[in-house]
């Protein structure tokens, strides 16, 4: 019996020491220490797991189920003629008979393999390494036979490589036993259609011996892809790698699959979808009335619940309805109320008739806005505004020697006769110039002298003005005009003039006066002549007067008015115009 | 006023005469003034007047531009 021995193994020392245990269980220390030295519990999280060294490490992301899709070399199998290269079967299921094989005595292709149409009916090939085993011998041991196998697609027309290793050949090594052969190809990822199918060309460089390729059988020569043996289409997409995404179109949930996508259309509620209840309805249905419940939160009347259908019968309520006028009740508790049509003299409802006509009415008229004004006077108030209604001749507008007032143009009035007298016996102008001025316009009729060319007789106008002078040096000279104006000389015809000058002047004398006439009549010619007295006639016989024609008139129409004009300083006292017309 | 001239006659604004030059010499009255001789006889005219829109400062040119 062996009571209180212990072994010891010590790494350094890595030999076995044995000692005796002494005390109890806590005083083996060195056992305690050894054991603290070993592996703990771990420290990790669910998605790590422990490595035989004790350390940790994450589990590997999840890349998708199913393994690689495998093909098989069927060589007994043929698919036909492609690109001008007779093909064999490739295709997912082995065939399992005597077997097939194919030798070739030179450097060259051995054989060449194609799936079957719309195989293998996929989008793409993922990027990645595809593995062939194959199965060769050759006719005698020795040299350096090899072979590399190509990948193509074949689009219904061209056969496209994809990917080969012709760069890195495998050897056929072990002579003429027939052995496995494992080589593989780097491929690129590649887009399909779901039309395309795949093939393989495998070359051989026989290296002066006959070389075998063994299919079929025992000998079955496999093709380890990169497509994947799980899911191979779902809801009629048939890509690799698919998708799933959300959407609001449609009118009811549904699923919509294209490419590689299935969208989740899940559109929103609403009288004409089938959907999710949007926020807003859902705050909207939120906020509708709860449940009635009578009593809870909807009133009874006299103990009868309002719910429900049907009529409820209220004792004690309405028993008379009345009117007030022009309101018109039938009494009772469910009386006919009506209204009559307003008249003179009924009060009532308007008619749609009287509407229309009260609508047809003027509108409230507004001086010099839709109501114009009278000689700016408004037409709006009471009282008369007096207008000169429109004036008819001989009825409301006398005519002159039966010649209508109206109209423009100038009315000839003969047969008139008087004296006019002007400014008389004031002084009517004063002008005082140095000689040599000029004529200044010192007077003009106030209104036309001359008014008819027409007649023969009669027409006669006799102009007497009263002029004074100062003795001077010079003459003082007075110009009578026919002028188209009364206040101007501007294209006037100059009919004469008369000069007062120094020699008129008496001893003793440094004014005078002296009154000059002119005489306008009509000569035989049918035009007026001008004609002056001479105020300085010395004749004695003082009756009969010399007059001289100084001018004539061929329009006396246009110059109808008499002016007088002045050489220098002198004063027109008066102008006495006797006529007649 | 403004005259406007029409070959050997002419016409002054708002008158309804045209004026057609006679045989005859201008008088000169100052050196403003003049009694141009027309068809009516003879006729007063001063620089106060324009021939064809231009303006005169003494008769004598007024003259010349009138018989030009």
């Amino acid at each position: 019996m062996i009571n209180n021995l212990y072994i010891k193994a010590t790494p350094a020392a890595a030999s076995i020491t044995w000692g005796s245990i002494t005390g109890t269980l806590s005083s083996q220390t060195d056992l305690q220490n050894a054991l603290d030295a070993k592996f703990d519990d771990p420290t990790g999280t669910v998605s790590q797991y422990v490595r035989g060294d004790g350390s940790l490490a994450n589990f590997p992301a999840s890349t998708g189920g199913g393994g690689s899709l495998s093909f098989y070399l069927n060589g007994s199998v043929s698919q036909g003629t492609f690109g001008g290269v007779a093909f064999r079967e490739m295709d997912r299921t082995p065939i399992i008979g005597g077997g097939t094989d194919f030798t070739i005595a030179t450097n060259g292709y051995i054989q060449s393999f194609i799936t079957d149409a719309n195989v293998p009916n996929l989008l793409e090939i993922p990027a990645g390494n595809w593995n062939f085993e194959t199965y060769f011998s050759a006719s005698s041991s020795g040299g350096t036979p090899s072979f590399y196998i190509e990948l193509y697609k074949w689009n219904g027309t061209t056969l496209s490589l994809i990917a080969s290793n012709s760069a890195t050949p495998e050897g056929i090594t072990n002579g003429t036993v027939t052995d496995l052969y494992v080589s593989a190809i780097a491929v690129p990822q590649t887009t399909l259609a779901l039309t395309d199918r795949l093939a393989v060309r495998i070359y051989v460089n026989n290296s002066g011996r006959t070389i075998k390729l063994h299919t079929e059988n025992s000998h079955l020569g496999q093709v380890i892809t990169t497509f994947s043996t799980g899911l191979t289409a779902l809801n009629g997409l048939t890509a690799q790698v698919q998708n799933f995404a959300t959407g609001t179109t449609g009118t009811d949930f549904g699923i919509s699959s294209a490419t590689s996508t299935h969208t989740f259309n899940l559109p929103t509620a609403s009288a004409a979808n089938r959907g999710a209840l949007s926020s807003t309805d859902w705050t909207t249905f939120n906020g509708k009335q709860a449940e009635l419940v009578s009593g809870t939160n909807i009133k009874t009347i006299n103990g009868s619940s309002v719910l429900g259908s049907g009529d409820l019968v209220v004792a004690g309520g309405v028993t008379s309805v009345t009117g007030t006028a022009p309101v018109v009740s039938s009494g009772g508790a469910t009386p006919a109320i009506s209204m009559a049509a307003a008249t003179t003299s009924v009060n009532g409802y308007l008619t749609s008739t009287n509407f229309n006509t009260f609508n047809n009415k003027q509108a409230a008229l507004v001086s010099g806005t839709n109501i114009k004004t009278v000689n700016s006077t408004t037409l709006l108030g009471s009282g008369d505004v007096a207008v000169q209604p429109t004036l008819v001749s001989g009825t409301n507008i006398k005519t002159i020697n039966s010649t209508s007032l109206l109209g423009s143009g100038d009315i000839v009035v003969g047969g008139r006769s008087g004296v006019e007298v002007y400014q008389a016996p004031t002084i009517i102008n004063t002008y005082k110039a140095a000689a040599g001025t000029g004529i200044t316009f010192l007077f003009g009729s106030p209104y036309p002298l001359v008014q008819t060319a027409s007649s023969t007789t009669g027409n006669i106008m006799k102009a007497s003005a009263i002029f004074q002078a100062t003795q001077g040096t010079s003459n003082t000279r007075f110009r009578f005009y026919a002028s188209p104006s009364s206040v101007s000389l501007s294209g006037a015809l100059a009919m004469g003039f008369f000069d007062i000058t120094p020699v008129n002047f008496a001893a003793g004398l440094d004014s005078i006066c002296v009154e000059k006439t002119f005489i306008l009549t009509r000569n035989a010619v049918a035009s007026y002549v001008l004609m002056a007295l001479d105020p300085f006639d010395n004749s004695n016989d003082l009756s009969l007067r010399t007059f001289s024609t100084v001018a004539t008139l061929n329009n006396p129409l246009g110059f109808p008015y008499l002016c007088i004009g002045i050489n220098q300083s002198g004063i027109l006292h008066s102008v006495t115009v006797n006529y007649s017309r | 006023m403004n005259i406007t001239k029409n070959n050997n006659s002419f016409q002054l604004d708002g008158l309804p005469m045209t004026y057609t030059i006679a045989e005859g010499t201008p008088e000169i009255l100052s050196e403003t003034q003049c009694h141009i001789p027309t068809n009516f006889g003879e006729t007063f005219f001063d620089t106060s007047i324009t021939i064809e829109g231009q303006s005169f400062e003494n008769i004598e040119d007024w003259i010349t531009e009138l018989y030009k």
